[in-house]
């Protein structure tokens, strides 16, 4: 009785695990055949269209225009991509955010340059198709005139510009950017910004004002002024940063140290940079979902002149 | 007439305290007796006045001597003071004082009665002299939440608005915005260069008491002394900055003419001691 008792425990035991082992492995074989579930294996092929607004200059610092998409080569990451749109910029139109230091010698040079203002805004502007606004920034940034045609609004909105303390010039080129010069539409996005260029009370580091200048491709000018506390009237303690926020996104600094009629000569350059940018577009593939930074180049076929553009964009 | 020219200017002084009251009283005329507030601007302005002849009498003011006094001599309740940090700064600068209930630094032997009874013998001191427009009582005066702030305060006054308006995430704000923040910040910077009331406030620590017995005075034993040491830190109120420090020991042990029957005891001193010493250094800063 004992051994029938002991055979048939033993069998049930065997039949136990042997069923065990079967079900471990049809789970095994579910798995292996499984596909991977993990994005970073995943590998898409996305065309996005890239668009960026070049410069040129010739080595003596002149605009040049009437350029063809032939004089131009262009580089994302390093590879030569082939150029699908290319226009004078003249033909889009445009957003511009004029934005402004409160600090007191910023005011000062600005209330003796409304004439020069309202020419640059009448010569830039083209009626129903180019807006501007103006912004003004202490510790904080304020809307002082809402997107506009009008010249003289503009203008006047600049000399009311009252000087206050702080100044938070990345947070105005972060919320500028973010708020006023967001969209989609195929518009030219400019900042010119006008300061002494000593960044003291921002929330934002300046990273993250060019990312969010970049993002928008937004694209930064600066007129800097001397610190009127500065013993040095060419003081440099804000050129390294103004030179990284317009290098950048592909703009330019100018310094302002003379009068009013220096001040006109800078608007002119600037209308004449404006007026002889070019829109560059480009299909790039990216092999990858993540978002990721990409830099561009763009290089002068012609030795002599020389391409200035944002330093990349932002892949979605 | 008049060859003393301070005498000329208290007379000044005293003709113009009476016009301003007459003619604070003349504009209120009817509603004077029944309006407060302009009864109390009279008594205001006058009280300022006196303080600033009290001040001025000053001048000749000659401080204490503790031991070797005819008061001491006759009643008792000598006092001894030991400069710990002498006093910065000009006291006379200082328009209110504030003195703190004396925290005892040896248990319980003080009680609070006596507690209350020796700061209300130090106010209604400083009372009479009317060296100070206003003469409080608090109950304590932590330094630390003041010092820095004073330094501070200019940098705050160009960034007092809300920080959650500034904030990264946060809009660009309107012109409105700016304009109001513009207005809040004049006026900050008006209030902060008005010149404010200065307080100097005596912090009273108790390092030594004994009650003392008169009983045991009336003895000749050398019992029954009556002992108070106290030490005194003064503080710019505004800035919490100690200005100075102090010791001051007063004792009483019926060795005065009038011996145990005498009034005065350990905790006159001390007052006397602490009254004289502030009264010196506004006397000497008035000079």
């Amino acid at each position: 009785m004992k051994r029938i008792i002991f055979i048939t425990a033993t069998l049930i035991l065997t039949l136990h695990l042997g069923f065990a082992q079967a079900i471990h492995q049809t789970r095994s074989a579910k798995q292996t055949n499984r596909p991977p579930e993990s994005d970073d294996d995943t590998i898409t092929i996305d065309a996005a269209l890239v668009n960026t607004h070049v410069s040129v200059r010739d080595k003596s610092g002149h605009s040049v225009s009437g350029l063809t998409k032939d004089d131009f080569t262009v580089l994302d990451e390093g590879k030569e991509q082939p150029i699908v749109l290319f226009s004078e910029e003249s033909n889009q139109p445009l957003r511009m955010a004029i934005v402004v230091d409160r600090s007191r010698s910023v005011q000062k040079v600005l209330s003796l340059a409304k004439t020069a203002a309202r020419n640059f805004f009448s010569s830039v502007l083209r009626p129903n198709r180019d807006r501007a606004c103006v912004v003004a920034f202490d510790s904080g940034v304020y809307l002082k005139q809402d997107f506009t045609d009008d010249p003289n609004v503009l203008a006047n909105a600049l000399s009311r510009v009252t000087a206050e303390g702080g100044t938070s010039i990345f947070d105005a080129i972060y919320k500028v950017s973010r708020d006023k010069l967001s969209g989609t539409d195929q518009a030219r996005r400019i900042i010119l910004l006008i300061t002494d260029g000593d960044d003291t009370t921002s929330r934002a580091s300046v990273e993250q004002a060019l990312e969010m200048a970049l993002k928008n491709n937004v694209t930064v000018f600066a007129l800097r002024l001397p610190d009127e506390n500065s013993l040095n009237v060419r003081d440099l303690r804000g050129k390294p940063v103004l030179d990284r926020l317009t290098q950048t996104t592909g703009g330019r600094q100018f310094l302002f140290d003379g009068d009013e009629s220096q001040l006109a000569r800078f608007f002119d350059a600037l209308q004449g940079e404006m007026r002889s940018q070019y829109s560059i577009g480009y299909r790039f593939q990216s092999q990858s979902s993540a978002r990721s930074f990409h830099r561009i180049a763009i290089r002068m076929k012609e030795p002599n002149l020389k391409a200035f553009t944002r330093s990349g964009y932002y892949s979605e | 007439m008049f060859n003393n020219e301070r005498t000329v200017e208290l007379l000044m002084l005293s003709v113009m305290c009476t016009m301003s009251a007459l003619s604070l009283s003349s504009r209120c005329n009817a509603q004077s007796f029944q309006d407060p507030p302009a009864q109390e601007a009279v008594e205001r302005v006058a009280h300022t006045t006196a303080v600033r002849i009290a001040r001025r009498n000053l001048e000749n003011y000659k401080g204490q001597n503790g031991i070797l006094s005819m008061k001491t001599l006759v009643l008792g309740g000598e006092f001894r003071v030991t400069t710990v940090i002498p006093f910065r700064g000009n006291v006379a600068d200082y328009n209110r004082l504030e003195i703190t209930r004396p925290v005892s630094l040896v248990g319980g032997a003080l009680n609070v009665e006596v507690s209350n009874h020796q700061v209300a013998k130090i106010k209604s001191q400083f009372e009479s002299r009317k060296i100070f427009e206003s003469v409080r009582v608090i109950d304590s005066y932590d330094s630390a939440l003041y010092v820095g702030k004073q330094k501070g305060l200019s940098s705050e006054i160009a960034d007092t608005h809300s920080v959650q308006d500034d904030a990264l995430e946060a809009p660009i704000l309107s012109a409105e915005d700016m304009e109001a923040r513009d207005r809040e910040r004049a006026r900050e910077q008006q209030e902060f260069e008005q010149p404010s009331p200065r307080t100097l406030v005596t912090v009273i620590e108790v390092l030594d008491y004994a009650k003392g017995s008169r009983l045991k005075q009336a003895l000749p034993l050398d019992l029954g002394k009556s002992i108070l040491t106290v030490r005194l830190r003064y503080y710019d109120k505004t800035t919490g900055q100690e200005i100075g420090r102090q010791i001051i020991s007063g004792r009483s042990d019926g060795s005065s003419l009038l011996g145990p029957l005498s009034p005065r005891d350990a905790l006159s001193g001390v007052a006397d001691g602490l009254v004289d010493q502030v009264t010196r250094r506004v006397a000497a800063s008035v000079r």
